[in-house]
């Protein structure tokens, strides 16, 4: 897997978030609460997470989607925003949605997502 | 590859502010157009209603395919694409569905409609240029259907002759949607293949219904194999989503993931069925046999599409949450059971009170269905606001950690979503 998909073991330094100084990680391991309905699998482990940066208070996430005609782009945005926005030491998420690299779902997706969604059956 | 970023949000903006003004008014226009359409449903069933314009009972499938769900399908797709002339094809297609139920002179309802399909397929245009995918090219290909309705329209042809291209239009758009979805589920070269000989099969057939020219068709001429391989094309394309649809996985979920599969799923069957009655029955014209050729693919397989995906649609396009409820598999069931008594004890079996009952429950389903939807996005409002109704984590993300538990002990907020959803 490349640095755009998940960390299924990431460091989670929980008393740095209560302080108020989430790392990247653990914002990174929070957005595995952002759910794509339609597939119940988190777009952390779907690898549509590029990264993920915590700048003067701002969680800047970096992002893409399956493809520009998805129409589920607004609802996971709003559903990011929901999730950091309350986060200790984030006063401000900013969600950028690019295309390039693009996806590619045999790369990035983590291997228990593909083992949920039936690869290799 | 150009970069290319968009949308880019405002930091921490209330959701429903980071869509243009404009989308609820377009929204309230596609509701509008349905209510149109289903009262020209219930004046062809035969009940006694005030017709309104002049020729707006003549035109429910158009005011129901091309101007509801055109409206709706092209503002979904303006909201992602992100850009602002993107709106001018829900404009235009709501606009033109207005002027057929206020029966505008000329035909400026049917030229807007028209208009409307243009834009759509400027939209997939510039998806492709980002995207250039074979499930791209089948979307841009719907939205081709939508303008050759349009034209045949325009150009006064039959109804019943280029209902097909309505057809081609949702199918498209709908399997080219689950053509993408598909690549989750390491969908080989082959599979790919497949669906192009299918969808292949289904555009071949378009084309070829073509040959039986604009006239209303006479009880006893041949029938030109137009629509017989179109059929073929619609159980193919049935077969193709009952084997590599991501919905077989899905089933397995809960709460709103397990919701949109069974609707997929089913609607595919009807899907099938609808495939099996092109392919055999061949010619459409009026009657009960072209009553069940067309909703069996309109009202079973499409609008259980929509049923399927407004949980997720609504909340995207309007910015407001709609969680979902089991109680939203009433109206589902209703419209599979209803479709049966109107096709099977009312066409089938030729019996006008079925055929009325079901046809009423039908609207029923669909209506008890938006009632459902627009309670729950309204209540959700009202609600105090609170994070994002998604399917837990506990479902949706791999076992090994506690970090929920871990961070709700500390007091810090983890999206924990409503209680019946899916864990």
């Amino acid at each position: 897997m490349n640095d755009t998909g998940s960390t299924d073991n990431a460091a989670l330094d929980l008393m740095s978030l209560v302080d108020g100084q989430p790392s990247p990680e653990t914002l990174r391991e929070l957005l595995r609460d952002v759910i794509d309905p339609e597939i119940g699998i988190n777009i952390v482990d779907l690898g549509l997470v590029y990264n993920v940066r915590l700048s003067q208070g701002t969680a800047a996430v970096r992002m893409t989607l399956t493809t520009p005609g998805c129409p589920l782009g607004g609802y996971l945005t709003d559903a990011i925003h929901d999730t950091l926005q309350d986060v200790p030491g984030v006063t401000g998420v900013d969600v950028q949605i690019v295309w390039d690299p693009p996806w590619n779902p045999d790369q990035m997706m983590s291997d228990w997502a593909k083992d949920q969604l039936g690869w290799n059956r | 590859m150009e970069p290319v970023n968009s949308p880019r949000t405002g930091l921490t903006a209330p959701a429903g502010h980071r869509r243009p003004p404009w989308v609820p008014p377009l929204i309230a226009i596609a509701v509008v157009l349905l209510l149109g359409g289903l009262w020209d449903g219930l004046m062809y069933m035969g009940l006694p209603l005030p017709a309104g314009s002049g020729t707006m009972s003549q035109d429910h499938g158009q005011l129901m395919v091309l101007g509801f769900l055109g409206t709706l399908i092209s503002l979904e797709r303006a909201v992602a694409l992100g850009k602002t002339w993107g709106y001018l094809a829900p404009a235009a297609a709501g606009a033109g569905g207005l002027a057929i139920i206020a029966g505008a002179p000329g035909n400026v309802g049917e030229a807007l409609i028209c208009g409307g399909g243009l834009v759509l397929i400027a939209i997939f245009a510039v998806v492709y240029r980002i995207q250039p995918a074979l499930h791209n090219a089948v979307l841009a290909s719907g939205a081709v259907c939508w303008v050759v309705a349009a034209v045949l329209w325009l150009a006064g042809w039959d109804i019943a002759k280029f209902v097909p291209w309505l057809a081609g239009f949702l199918v498209l758009t709908i399997t080219g949607e689950r053509l993408e979805l598909s690549r989750m589920t390491g969908t080989s070269r082959l599979g790919r293949l497949l669906f192009a000989g299918a969808a292949g099969l289904f555009g071949a057939g378009l084309i070829a219904s073509l040959a039986a020219g604009p006239a209303a068709a006479v009880p006893g001429e041949a029938v030109p194999p137009g629509i017989r391989v179109t059929g073929a094309g619609l159980i193919a394309l049935a077969l193709w989503l009952a084997r590599y649809d991501i919905a077989r996985r899905t089933i397995r979920g809960r709460g709103v993931t397990r919701f949109m599969a069974a609707a997929l799923l089913t609607g595919y069957a009807w899907l099938a069925v609808a495939g099996g009655l092109w392919a055999g029955l061949g010619q459409m014209s009026d009657g009960r046999v072209y009553d069940t050729e067309l909703h069996a693919i309109f009202l079973g397989f499409v609008m259980s599409m929509i049923f399927a995906h407004a949980p997720v649609i609504i909340p995207s396009v309007l910015g407001r949450p709609m969680p979902f409820r089991n109680y939203l598999y009433i109206p589902l069931v209703l419209l599979h059971i209803s479709l049966i008594l109107r096709l099977a004890g009312g066409d089938w079996a030729a019996n006008i009170d079925a055929w009325q009952w079901g046809g009423s429950l039908n609207e029923t389903a669909i209506l008890l269905y938006i009632v459902m939807a627009g309670s729950l996005v309204v209540r959700s409002r009202k609600a105090a606001r609170g994070p994002r109704e998604t399917p837990r984590r506990a479902a949706a993300a791999p076992p090994p950690t506690d970090l929920l538990s871990a961070l709700e002990d500390l007091g810090v907020p983890t999206g924990d979503r409503a209680e019946d959803l899916p864990r």
